[in-house]
């Protein structure tokens, strides 16, 4: 009795999800984020030091440990119903975030800076653009889960590429060129993880760079909206503004040297020559102050998250769980790589921030989410499996 | 379920990952490791930012200790051309409403082409604070206009002493070039001729600095360093204010005095330019020191554009910027036999025991072309001892002993080693030589020579290769090719007067540090030279006493009737083709231990006796302390 009630409750136990956790993972991201809360204390100081009298130089960190806060609830939540449901209500989710998409274009959105992006309520701002990326990665998984064949077939490809299209350009008019650029890399990623065929995917390739410079060259998108976009990322006019930022950044980082300058100790951080450094330029913090050492330990919390993401793509235990994760490593190696890129100067600039380090409540809402998300497949793998 | 096929594709995703970091990593050790001094150094390059601090020019005092150049505070505006883009004109026009000055001044300034376009080039000093304040308010209508408060030159004494002292401007893009690595920057100050240049290393004093740490936004966020400047040092010069005063009033006195007096041909003399020079024979120390015409040196306070500048180096204006004391090369008449007397006494030529007649003119034994020098005087004189052949300036003694310094240099010219006794004698007592007063141009004269005919002579300005006899005989009253200063004259003199000492003039006296304790000598100035003359005491002492017969019963006699002062002197007239003669006057007092040498020229001024002796005389009545008598233009002797 003892035996089997105790062989029993084993049983159940071993079919406990929560005994499957992931805690590397959770280790890692939590110290992304515990970073990236110290360096964007170190990057406001200057500001509130910028005779901004009142300025909490410690406001943006409680904003993001408010946003670190909701996202490990969410993360629990998301990680405790079983993932198949993702699955079921993906159509649902994917609808949702066209829904935000549209709506933040009306006057319910908030304007900054030019680009309309945001809700904002009581101090706090969602970016819908944020979410859209889970929600596109669950339905694309869904979608090309569902094709048995090995390989997909051509019009696979091309519904998940239609599927993809449209809250791209959503996104794209905002605009956001950087979300833009990870919506790419996240049907990339999938389509390839989901056996699409490479001579598909460069056709598909040639066809979207054909398109994108016939819109142009058409006029079909009117002449102020061509310069808002490209104001934002190759316009002559602000070019000066963006070598500028880049030097500045390229300065940051290599004045850092090996060690780095001593935390709070950067002048570059400190006196405010970086611009957006506790956003888009926060690596650049790390770089300075903490040198190569602390930019390659970075970047190493990074390759433990990544390589966590993909080992959780190959244990899953069905094609959706592991198209999802495939979905988030992604997402996450694409947002890394052309943030750090662009701060170190090997990629153009474009507004992309660091997944976990970089402040924005969505996106610190968004990741943990997709650690939710990832640990929830990854703690299911045994699950309902034939044995 | 995940398939072979799909694990295999994953690691597709994961190569892909794996190249990412590599590429990072790579591009990290570049910045972080290679390349890390570069950026370092740029990174300090952009929050340091460094603050001149201005220094303040040391000021020159008077012997007696009269401030002579001072500092005072001023507003002035500059433009940095290089930013004015397009809005030249526009910030021309504007600039020249608000200052209410000519658009002229305004122009000229920006245009001058003395300074790089990124220096800031003064347009305006003394500018109203009411105008800086709208400047500052309207920035955006003023590129490259910038304000500066700065320490401008101060002439308590006004025109006194103007010739030495020289002036400051911003340096120019020539000083830049030439003083590259000595400190100098665009926004500097530098002394120019005269004392401030001369002693521009103690007057400049050096900047300070304090480096700021600025923000990218260019907000200066905390101090990282400071240097205080040092300020220059004080100068103390010779010049006794007044002394020079006196001198200057004499001098303006007997040329005034001079123009009402007619020469031989009728004409009122010119009486237009002059020079007085009042040295201490044992020290060389210059005591007053005067040229004519003469300027205002605040005309050079805030900058002074080239017309006007050329304007004052115009000769047909008289050149006042010219000091004639320094620069001022004249034929010196017959302030130039006892010098021509000593080397005849060294030479053997002449002897003190011996008495020469002084017939009215003079022809050289040997000559059949029958060329005649005439005396000064028509009559025939003398006989005369050397001692009277100074006091009564016989001129035929002289050219006699230059036709005998001839004789002895012709038979040696074709052995190719012309021995010039004469001349050598001659630059022993500093003629035809630097005298290294402490001044940045000094003319050297001429001493007629073998050397130089020839030159002449490659130039096609003279019709022998060698001397003749006219040139010794010419040389033997200081005309002909002879040339000296006022300055060569008077310590040529003090030599004699200090009993042959060799003896250098100047003007600074010493260097005061203002900084540290109140008046701390820095650095004494006295010049010392080792070459003494080989003239024996006796000798000189015979050459002063003809000195003093001139006054007592020679040429001078008229001049000093009543004077009762101890002074021994030499008048001189040099003449010059088509011109009226210039007048010359050398003396020293007192008599027995002679403690000033003062030598007086007036250019135009008739004989020696004339003009230059009155003004030798009213200066050494100042410097006796008793009234000072009216001028008066004494007779028309030599």
């Amino acid at each position: 009795m003892d035996l089997v009630a105790g062989s029993s409750r084993a049983l159940a136990a071993e079919r406990q999800p929560i005994r499957h956790i992931d805690l590397t993972l959770v280790v890692a991201a939590g110290l992304l984020a515990s970073a990236g809360l110290a360096l964007i204390f170190s990057a406001n100081r200057s500001l509130a030091g910028l005779g901004g009298i009142g300025i909490d130089p410690a406001s943006n960190v409680k904003k993001q440990l408010v946003g670190i806060a909701i996202g490990a609830i969410l993360m629990i939540l998301v990680a405790t119903v079983d993932y198949r449901f993702l699955k079921v209500y993906a159509g649902f989710f994917y609808a949702a975030a066209i829904g935000m998409l549209i709506l933040v274009q009306s006057p319910l959105g908030t304007n900054v800076n030019g680009a309309q992006r945001w809700f904002e309520f009581g101090g706090f701002q969602f970016s819908p653009a944020e979410v859209t990326k889970l929600a596109m990665i669950c339905l694309l998984a869904a979608m090309l889960s569902e094709v048995k064949a090995p390989d997909l077939e051509l019009v696979d490809v091309l519904k998940a590429v239609a599927a993809t299209i449209v809250p791209m350009v959503l996104v794209f008019i905002q605009p956001d060129i950087g979300t833009s650029i990870v919506l790419i890399a996240i049907v990339v990623g999938v389509l390839v993880v989901a056996g699409a065929r490479a001579r598909h995917l460069v056709a598909i390739g040639l066809v979207a760079i054909a398109l994108a410079i016939g819109v142009f060259q058409l006029g079909v998108i009117k002449e102020y909206q061509v310069q808002r976009l490209t104001a934002f990322w190759d316009s002559e006019s602000d070019l000066a503004g963006a070598n500028y930022n880049r030097d500045q950044a390229e300065i940051a980082i290599g004045a850092g040297g090996l060690t780095g300058r001593g935390y709070l100790s950067g002048t570059q951080t400190n006196l405010d020559f970086v611009p957006e450094q506790h956003t888009d330029f926060i690596f650049t913090v790390a770089g300075e102050e903490f040198g190569f050492v602390g930019s390659v330990g970075l970047l190493v919390l990074f390759g433990v998250l990544l390589w966590r993401a993909i080992r959780i793509s190959y244990l899953s235990k069905d094609a959706f769980g592991t198209y999802v994760a495939a979905g988030i490593a992604s997402m996450w190696a694409i947002q890394m790589f052309v943030n750090v890129g662009m701060v170190i100067g090997i990629m153009p600039i474009t507004g992309i921030p660091l997944p976990f380090v970089s402040y924005g409540g969505t996106a610190i809402l968004t990741n943990l989410l997709a650690v939710g998300m990832l640990e929830n497949i990854h703690m299911r793998r045994f699950t309902g499996r034939p044995r | 379920m995940t398939d072979g096929r799909a694990k295999a594709r994953l690691q597709v995703l994961a190569l892909l990952v794996v190249l990412m970091f590599s590429a990072l990593t790579v591009r990290l050790w570049y910045l972080q490791v290679l390349a890390t001094d570069e950026f370092k150094a740029e990174a300090e390059g952009n929050y340091v930012r460094l603050v001149e601090t201005p220094t303040i020019r040391g000021q020159i005092f008077t012997a007696d200790g009269q401030p002579i150049v001072e500092n005072r505070p001023s507003l002035e505006i500059r433009v940095q051309r290089d930013r004015l883009g397009d809005d030249a004109e526009a910030v021309t026009s504007r600039l020249t409403k608000l200052l209410g000055l000519p658009p002229a001044t305004i122009r000229k300034a920006m245009n001058d082409v003395r300074y790089y376009d990124y220096q800031p080039v003064p347009v305006a000093i003394d500018v109203p604070k009411r105008a800086v304040a709208y400047i500052g308010e309207h920035r955006r209508l003023f590129p490259g206009v910038t304000w500066e408060d700065v320490a401008v030159r101060k002439y308590p004494l006004g025109e006194l002493a103007a010739h030495v002292l020289g002036w400051t401007s911003p340096v120019f893009a020539e000083d830049l070039e030439r003083l590259r690595g000595k400190g100098y920057d665009p926004n500097d100050v530098i002394g120019r001729g005269g004392l401030e240049q001369q002693y521009e290393r103690w007057l400049r004093g050096q900047e300070g600095f304090v480096k700021y740490e600025v923000n990218a936004a260019g907000e200066q966020m905390g101090v990282l360093g400071e240097k205080q400047p040092v300020p220059g040092d004080d100068l103390v010069i010779s010049i006794d204010s007044e002394l020079q005063a006196a001198a200057e009033e004499s001098l303006d006195l007997g040329m005034e005095e001079a123009r009402n007096v007619v020469d031989e041909n009728g004409r009122y003399l010119r009486a237009d330019a002059g020079a007085v020079v009042v040295m201490n024979p044992e020290t060389g120390a210059i005591e007053a020191t005067v040229s004519r015409p003469s300027f205002d040196p605040d005309e050079f306070v805030g900058g002074i554009d080239q017309e006007r500048f050329d304007r004052l180096v115009d000769e047909d204006r008289g050149a006042p910027l010219f000091n004639r004391v320094t620069q001022g090369q004249y034929a010196p008449g017959s302030t130039f036999k006892p010098f021509i007397a000593l080397s005849a006494l060294r030479n053997g030529v002449a002897s003190t025991g011996q008495y020469y007649p002084c017939p009215a003119s003079y022809r050289v034994p040997e000559d059949t072309s029958g060329t005649v020098f005439h005396n000064w005087s028509s009559v025939t004189q003398g006989p005369y001892d050397i001692a009277g052949s100074l006091a009564q300036s016989c001129d035929t003694i002289y050219y006699d002993w230059g036709y005998k310094f001839y004789q002895r240099y012709y038979p040696t010219k074709d052995a190719k080693d012309p021995s010039e006794p004469l001349q050598r004698d001659l630059r022993q007592f500093g003629f035809e030589r630097s005298t290294g007063v402490d001044l940045p141009t000094e003319s050297v004269g001429n001493i007629p020579d073998d050397a130089w005919v020839q030159d002449l002579f490659d130039a096609r300005e003279a019709f022998s290769d060698f001397m003749i006899p006219g040139e010794f005989i010419q040389m033997s009253i200081g005309q002909g090719g002879v040339l000296a200063t006022p300055l060569q004259t008077a310590t040529a003199y003090s030599m004699i007067a200090n009993g042959g000492k060799c003896v250098v003039p100047h003007l600074g006296l010493e260097v005061r540090d203002q900084s540290t304790q109140a008046g701390k000598v820095v650095k004494p100035i006295n010049p010392k030279c080792s070459r003494d003359l080989p003239y024996s005491h006796s000798e000189l002492e015979y050459v002063k006493q003809g000195l003093v017969d001139v006054i007592r019963s020679g040429t001078a006699a008229q001049t000093f009737a009543g004077f009762g002062g101890s002074i021994a002197g030499k008048t001189g007239t040099s003449q010059k083709e088509k011109e009226q003669d210039f007048s010359w006057f050398a003396a020293m007092t007192p008599v027995a231990d002679p403690q000033h040498v003062i030598v007086a020229v007036v250019e135009h001024g008739g004989h020696g006796s004339e003009t230059a002796a009155p003004i030798v005389r009213r200066v050494v009545e100042h410097i006796d302390g008793v009234d000072a008598s009216d001028i008066v233009i004494g007779s028309a002797t030599d």
